[in-house]
């Protein structure tokens, strides 16, 4: 067990590991009628936790921060993730300062544009973020909004334009945690024949996460949340290659999401991630 | 929200020893429809600009895009994307990319052998920036796909380079002057430089801006001039070559 987790995930722990003896499945079973959930997950230092620690469950946001900005979790499947925590009120606030900042850029594109490679994205929407919107035409129109503030960067500096070629009804699971959300969506929709999946959710039991990626995987969930879909996309496509949080101002990768940094990667060994993200991604491309 | 069938399966049943078989997947059947899709891109279509095929891979990422908008409008009217309705108007619809076909062509002929170590660089940090998104382009169009890519990407910054030299400088008035347009725009500006943004570190990001938008005029200025003179021949799927 770990010395590290807030009082319900420690505590549950801790309750299923005296119980577990005398209650056997019992125990397992109620666990899974209470979280769809990848877990229990296992942190680095071997702490094992059966939910997602959130910001409130700690005193602060930087004691939060001070524990989990750089930690990086693994599912029962082997699977990779940080924890992408939403905002204190005032940094949702200098956030939506910064986007408004960020639309003044002309960002000039040229035809030199309409020469680009397109990358096919499927993406499930769950219905709660349906439900915000009056029509499936609604719908369509704003991912492919988001899906293009985090396509600018990628279309103007590199060339590959990111096309939501499908969009998929996806009736998203009760009570699952964001790595369940993620899984569930790609058990039930996956790539579809496209080269990534996007699956974008409202559900409201993320526990106090606005998105996540598998590390190293071309699938990615978003949750609805303020303005910022964009910027946290951008920030997920980051991680599904494997690139982790990191403490430069100017870098999208950041464990607090900055959307003042969008397009911003850093090309240096950093300190927080430990990690030049052009020698992991020369690294990763080998896997290929 | 619903409540996920096999977990309330697991329970109802009270079945405890079946707790393994509740980890099965759900099946695909029970997931719902579609929101939309797309069909798929009508094909084959070729592109000759000034006599010399266009990649395929051009081809393709440049009408997906349009062709995903086209599938939605139609959508809204209530009726299926086709080959006829999306190719109605050939040279409206492809004048974009013949514009960028020009540029580069002019790119090829002014940096025809490119050194190759700066391709790689090149090629490393657009794999750091774009993450999966570029491994996945090269898991459809493959490592010789992805290499000719990069060698496009870095012709087009040459070439737009190359008209920024020609292009106006940028003033630091004109700097100034983008800088409080911009503050003006924002709601709370007082925020903005609470947070330490302001004039003298945005400066940086607003010349670079002002900058990209001077080169940018410059060429689409220059590619004007040429697009009286270029030969274009688009074969499409059941209406056959069209030239202009």
């Amino acid at each position: 067990m770990n010395s590290f987790s807030p009082p319900d995930s420690q505590d549950s722990s801790t309750m299923k590991t005296i119980l577990f003896p005398i209650l056997g499945l019992v125990t397992l079973a109620a666990t899974s009628a209470y979280h769809d959930t990848s877990g229990p997950y296992v942190d680095s230092q071997g702490g094992v936790w059966n939910v997602l620690p959130s910001p409130d469950d700690y005193p602060s946001y930087a004691a939060f921060d001070a524990r989990f900005a750089q930690e990086v979790f693994t599912t029962r499947d082997g699977n990779r993730f940080q924890l992408d925590r939403k905002l204190s009120p005032v940094e949702a606030a200098n956030n939506q300062a910064k986007q408004q900042l960020q639309q003044g850029f002309f960002n000039a594109q040229g035809s030199g544009n309409n020469v680009r490679a397109a990358v096919s994205t499927n993406n499930p929407v769950d219905e709660e973020f349906r439900a915000l919107y009056p029509s499936i035409a609604d719908v369509k129109a704003y991912i492919v909004g988001k899906v293009n503030i985090a396509d600018a960067s990628m279309k103007t500096k590199w060339g590959i334009d990111m096309v939501p070629t499908k969009g998929a009804l996806w009736d998203s699971a009760d009570t699952a945690d964001i790595v369940g959300l993620l899984d569930e969506a790609y058990r039930e929709h996956g790539l579809a024949g496209t080269d990534m999946m996007h699956a974008w959710s409202a559900d409201s039991t993320s526990g106090g996460a606005i998105g996540v990626a598998y590390i190293g995987w071309p699938r990615l969930l978003i949750k609805k949340y303020l303005s910022f879909e964009g910027n946290i996309l951008e920030h997920e496509i980051g991680h599904t290659y494997t690139l982790q949080h990191c403490c430069d101002g100017n870098c999208t990768m950041q464990s607090v999401l900055d959307t003042g940094a969008l397009g911003g990667f850093h090309n240096y060994v950093e300190n927080c991630s430990n990690q030049n993200h052009t020698s992991v991604m020369n690294a990763q491309k080998n896997r290929y | 929200m619903r409540t996920s069938g096999w977990r309330a399966g697991c329970l109802a049943g009270g079945a405890l020893l079946l707790a393994g078989a509740c980890g099965k997947a759900e099946s695909v059947d029970d997931a719902g429809g579609l929101l939309w899709e797309t069909p798929e891109l009508p094909g084959p279509v070729t592109v000759e600009v000034n006599g010399r095929a266009v990649d395929p891979v051009l081809i393709h990422g440049f009408l997906l895009p349009l062709w995903t908008e086209h599938g939605a409008q139609q959508a809204a009217a209530g009726a299926q994307p086709t080959a006829e309705s999306f190719f109605t108007a050939p040279q409206e619809l492809f004048t974009p990319l013949v514009r960028g076909i020009v540029l580069l062509q002019e790119a090829e002929a002014r940096w025809p052998d490119l050194p190759a170590a700066e391709v790689d660089h090149l090629q490393a940090e657009m794999a750091a920036n774009t993450g999966e998104v570029l491994a996945a382009l090269e898991r459809r169009i493959g490592a010789a796909g992805v290499r000719a890519h990069v060698e496009r990407e870095l012709r087009k910054r040459l070439i737009l380079e190359a008209f920024g030299a020609e292009a106006p400088e940028v003033t630091e008035d004109q700097v100034f002057a983008r800088y409080e347009e911009m503050m003006a725009e924002v709601e709370d500006p007082a925020l903005l430089l609470q947070m330490g943004i302001n004039f003298s570190t945005l400066a940086p990001q607003i010349r670079a801006d002002l900058e990209r938008s001077a080169a940018v005029a410059a060429q689409e200025a220059w590619i004007d001039l040429q697009m009286p003179a270029a030969r274009v021949q688009v074969g499409l799927p059941g209406r056959g070559i069209v030239r202009w």
